[in-house]
């Protein structure tokens, strides 16, 4: 009688507790969801704000969270202004030119590496030193890129940067191509083998149209990495060929007060990049991971 | 693996090498045999038209010898050894989070997809943006501290605390990256385990700790290395956002080499710099390449 009592009151009792620990248990994640989305959108919310605010709105304690007596000057003048609109035209000509020229020899290298036994244990050889190339510390070739583009001429002229953030991508492009390589069948390049399609056209013809929407991500991974690229750029660019980048950060010493231009500029620069993010999304993890985690 | 492909092959396999291979010893190769040979060179740049001449190790000796160098290397280390942990366990919180069962699914989809935010802000944006959050007097951080009776507090602005300012920034800014590869790890693991041990009675902190964490063993392996490695690069946001000061408290390796070399143009000791910090990335990059490869054996041929 009192086992069945006790049965029958457990369960009860057990679920009010279960429901209460699950309300203080909700609670505290929503709590810590709302922190993490005004961490990450506040300071979005700031810099277009900023970019709207007039000039006299700036230097005033507190500071001016809500207005609606907004301006497109800032605007008009980052955007307006010749020379950013160089920098601009420099930056996607600059990434444009590299990504292609990263994502066409990247590509052909993997493909290689993943289809065919090269004498001499080249594979490895290769793999590794692609690698290799991958851990460094640009700044460790920014010195010597920026002596011998003196030699050559070639400072302050887009072809440095070109070659530079071309050899930058090189190894990523690489190595992601690689592990896509890896998940295509390789039936179908077999079964035109035996049919008598050389490399070349199996290359041509079967592998690069399966392989066309991987080389499209690798490229949007690329393009995002050259185009925000600083180091290479300060180094090797003075003035006709700066690239949008070093605009932003030369703000911080020669108009140090334009808040608005300046958060203008930086928007202007981050929302391609932020679009191509969104369209390789699902790819993310995979790029970021270096084809490690397949996401 | 298997011999699948002629080896008439080899002829055009040496032709597609050959634009990428090309560019890797052009881009790789030239500069840094330049940069060794010029880190054991001298160079008088005030004299027009001197050229470089081999001198030994001087400039090693005076570089290991230099204080400035090791406090350099001091603060990479910190900054490292500050960020990584940091970033592990928020960014392992948030990934539990967002794959919550107790949190809407729209708002945490939602919230991985603005979690893209940051991660995807130029390096230098991110800079110039938290310049003006944290600015000291005008800035909105210090007037929200203030409004709860902290602060106001110095930030970037002061040698003292520049340093956790940077750390700070950086973890805002890369915390998504270990969150997006655990949120992939926590959604491909086996839910039986799980399940089991609920239906044993494992509390939700048991089921964490000994089922779930252990299984994403690997992928914490890959986010530190990755982490590691790109701490130990980063250049670009400190340059926007402090410029390696005030003073030098900010200033590590890279922003040191920049420095040496592009300031001072002091090359011979910049490519000397850049060499002692390439030796020393060597242990954990041997380590890398280690995993790396073990990984890829069935990606080659070999």
């Amino acid at each position: 009688m009192t086992d069945l009592a006790l049965m029958s009151l457990r369960p009860a009792a057990s679920r009010a507790g279960f429901r209460w620990r699950s309300l203080v248990g909700q609670a505290w994640r929503y709590g810590c969801l709302v922190v993490l989305l005004a961490v990450i959108v506040f300071p979005i919310y700031w810099l277009v704000l900023n970019s709207l605010k007039h000039q006299r709105d700036f230097f005033t304690g507190p500071p001016i969270y809500f207005t609606t007596d907004l301006t497109l000057s800032h605007w008009q003048e980052a955007l307006g202004n010749p020379l950013n609109q160089k920098y601009l035209l420099n930056t996607a000509i600059v990434t444009a030119v590299s990504t292609v020229l990263a994502t066409l020899a990247g590509t052909l290298c993997a493909y290689v590496l993943a289809r065919i036994r090269l004498p001499f244990r080249l594979n490895r050889v290769l793999l590794i030193s692609i690698l290799i190339a991958r851990l460094f510390p640009p700044v460790s070739l920014a010195i010597p890129y920026y002596l011998l583009m003196r030699q050559l001429g070639l400072l302050d002229t887009l072809p440095a940067l070109v070659i530079a953030y071309t050899g930058l991508a090189l190894p990523f492009v690489t190595w992601l191509m690689l592990t896509f390589f890896q998940d295509l069948p390789r039936e179908i390049e077999r079964a035109a083998m035996v049919d008598g399609c050389t490399m070349f056209q199996r290359f041509r013809w079967i592998v690069l149209p399966m392989s066309l929407s991987s080389m499209m991500v690798t490229a949007i991974f690329v393009f995002m990495g050259v185009w925000n690229e600083l180091l290479y750029s300060l180094t090797l660019t003075s003035l006709s060929a700066k690239t949008i980048p070093v605009a932003i950060a030369s703000f911080v010493g020669d108009n140090a007060l334009a808040w608005g231009q300046m958060s203008a500029l930086s928007i202007a620069s981050f929302v391609p990049i932020l679009l191509m993010a969104l369209t390789v999304q699902r790819y993310l993890v995979r790029g970021i991971t270096f084809g490690a985690v397949k996401g | 693996m298997v011999a699948d492909f002629a080896r008439d092959d080899r002829k055009v396999a040496m032709l597609f090498l050959l634009p990428g291979v090309g560019a890797l010893l052009v881009t790789y190769l030239v500069p840094l045999a330049y940069s060794l040979g010029l880190s054991f060179s001298e160079w008088d740049i005030r004299k027009p038209g001197a050229q470089w001449v081999l001198s030994g190790f001087g400039n090693y000796t005076d570089l290991l010898t230099s204080e400035g160098f090791w406090r350099a290397g001091l603060r990479s280390l910190i900054f490292t050894l500050a960020a990584l942990p940091i970033e592990l366990v928020l960014g392992t919180m948030i990934a539990l989070l967002l794959t919550s069962e107790m949190v809407s699914s729209k708002l945490s989809a939602l919230t991985r997809v603005l979690m893209l935010v940051p991660l995807m802000l130029p390096p230098v944006v991110l800079g110039i943006l938290w310049r003006l959050l944290l600015n000291v007097n005008y800035g909105p951080v210090n007037s929200l501290l203030g409004l709860v009776g902290l602060g106001p507090f110095t930030w970037a602005a002061a040698p003292d605390t520049a340093m956790a300012t940077i750390v700070l920034v950086e973890v805002i800014a890369n915390t998504s990256v270990v969150s997006m590869i655990l949120i992939g790890g926590l959604l491909s693991l086996p839910p039986e385990p799980i399940r089991a041990a609920e239906v044993d009675g494992a509390g939700p902190w048991r089921i964490l700790f000994e089922i779930k964490l252990p299984q994403l063993a690997s992928y914490y392996l890959i986010i530190v290395l990755i982490r590691v490695m790109d701490l130990l690069k980063t250049f670009d946001f400190i340059y926007a956002l402090t410029g390696g000061g005030p003073g030098d408290s900010t200033s590590m390796l890279n922003l040191f080499i920049y420095r040496v070399g592009q300031r001072f143009l002091d090359y011979p000791m910049a490519s000397a710099a850049s060499w002692v910090f390439l030796v020393a990335l060597l242990p954990l990059s041997i380590w890398l390449l280690i995993k790396a490869v073990a990984s890829s054996k069935d990606y080659l041929n070999d």
